[in-house]
């Protein structure tokens, strides 16, 4: 029982912190993109985002 | 010639019939029933419900280790790790994970979501289970069959049928059990709290995620690699959109192909004599706490968070952070939308939807690592 209770308390904070790993990825991954985004768009014009065509895989 | 008829009737089938058998034909067609008469995820329970039929046919050995059709697909398939990561890369190349990047902190409904795995996981080794097979029943919260189906087959390959069965029975039932927990927990001035728009996430951010994902998670929790990696290759082709048939292929023709390999041999795993057991019920009665309890621990996340958080959270978008995509989403819309017509949930549940099918494979990776 000792082991399923160190596998329960483990698993959730493995779970937990897997994820909040991945919410830290993902504000990384959106602050690297718009870093480079801003450096190709042409001076004086903001950074390129996506429209809603775009995302809906649209020309 | 009588006696070649003799040999003729007794190596046929019908003396070979039990009661067992009979029983499982009953269930086959229920299964059959439920996924044409009542559409509940017929994609899967129509090709389980016939490896069920299949199974339980006396003599012909489809399940014959080393001969049987079904074996075959069960071995190389199944155990061999190669359908479930297969089917993940269909997933992927269907999911869009924008909902999730405009909003991260959604992320941890997804994780809360995951409550129920290990709460069912802790109650069904208290039941008698082994830690393996507590696992295996423990999953079927996360609402993902094809990782209930590859964490089963690694800790407790003999509970695979009944949990499979119970992963995608639940998933089909969505509509029914969610509801009365979400409205439950919620009061119905929750139900009517307004999301702020999230950003739009750029093309750039949308690439790079599923690269930088697969890196985080796989170094995280490496035995979770190949369902992770799939899932992300199959969304790096739709996104990158530079692969256009290769996204086709893994949304349409291979998705297709490889359901047809997963259902039918996991039917088949489920014959009398392993199936009639009081231990099924015990799975498909534990798998239903587990659905219960990830989607209350996601709404009361939700709520949790709303405490702390100047942007409010509707609650209710908790709820879709077991992985049942789009289905738990859809629900969320539903109930939201009975109490303010005009709040439109669907996209932001879509949000903690996805974060929950990566939340999943990580809880099942956190148990390959504790458990193998």
């Amino acid at each position: 029982m000792s082991e399923a209770l160190s596998v329960f308390v483990t698993g959730i904070v493995g779970v937990f912190a897997g994820m909040a790993l991945l919410y830290l990825t993902v504000k990384l991954n959106a602050f690297v993109a718009g870093k480079i985004d801003a450096r190709r768009a042409p001076a004086g014009e903001p950074a390129p985002e996506a429209t809603d065509a775009q995302e809906d895989g649209r020309p | 010639m009588i006696d070649g008829l003799h040999s003729l009737l007794f190596q046929s089938g019908f003396l070979h019939m039990t009661l067992g058998m009979l029983v499982m034909w009953v269930i086959a067609f229920v299964l059959i029933y439920l996924a044409i008469a009542k559409e509940f995820e017929p994609l899967l329970l129509l090709p389980i419900g016939f490896g069920i039929l299949l199974a339980n046919l006396p003599l012909s050995d489809l399940m014959e280790p080393g001969q049987g059709l079904l074996w075959r697909f069960y071995h190389h398939g199944i155990q061999w790790e190669v359908i479930p990561p297969l089917i993940f890369l269909g997933l992927g190349a269907l999911t869009d994970f924008r909902p999730m990047l405009a909003n991260p902190r959604l992320i941890f409904l997804g994780a809360a979501a995951q409550g129920g795995v290990y709460v069912t996981f802790f109650v069904a080794h208290a039941a008698g289970m082994s830690l393996d097979q507590a696992a295996s029943i423990g999953i079927i919260g996360g609402a993902d069959g094809p990782t209930t189906i590859y964490l089963t087959s690694k800790l407790a390959p003999e509970l695979l049928g009944s949990a499979a069965v119970a992963a995608y029975s639940y998933m089909a039932l969505v509509p029914i059990i969610q509801p009365p927990i979400m409205k439950g927990l919620t009061t119905k001035a929750e139900r009517v709290i307004r999301m702020k728009k999230g950003r739009k996430p750029s093309n750039l951010e949308v690439i790079l995620f599923p690269l930088a994902a697969t890196i985080v998670v796989v170094l995280l929790v490496p035995p979770a690699a190949a369902l992770i990696s799939m899932l992300m290759l199959g969304n790096l082709f739709r996104e990158a959109k530079v692969v256009e048939r290769l996204t086709k292929a893994s949304q349409n023709e291979l998705l297709n192909i490889v359901t047809i390999f997963l259902g039918l041999p996991v039917g088949a795993t489920m014959n009398a004599d392993t199936f009639l057991r009081p231990q099924a019920i015990s799975i498909f009665l534990l798998g239903l706490v587990a659905f219960a309890v990830s989607t209350a621990c996601g709404v009361l996340l939700a709520k949790g968070m709303n405490l702390v958080s100047k942007d409010k959270i509707n609650p209710l978008i908790g709820a879709a952070g077991v992985s049942a995509v789009p289905m738990s989403a859809r629900v969320v819309h539903k109930v939201g939308s009975e109490a303010d017509k005009k709040n439109y949930l669907l996209m932001y549940a879509m949000g903690p939807n996805v974060a929950g099918v990566i939340g999943t494979v990580i809880a099942a990776g956190v148990f390959l690592t504790l458990l193998r």
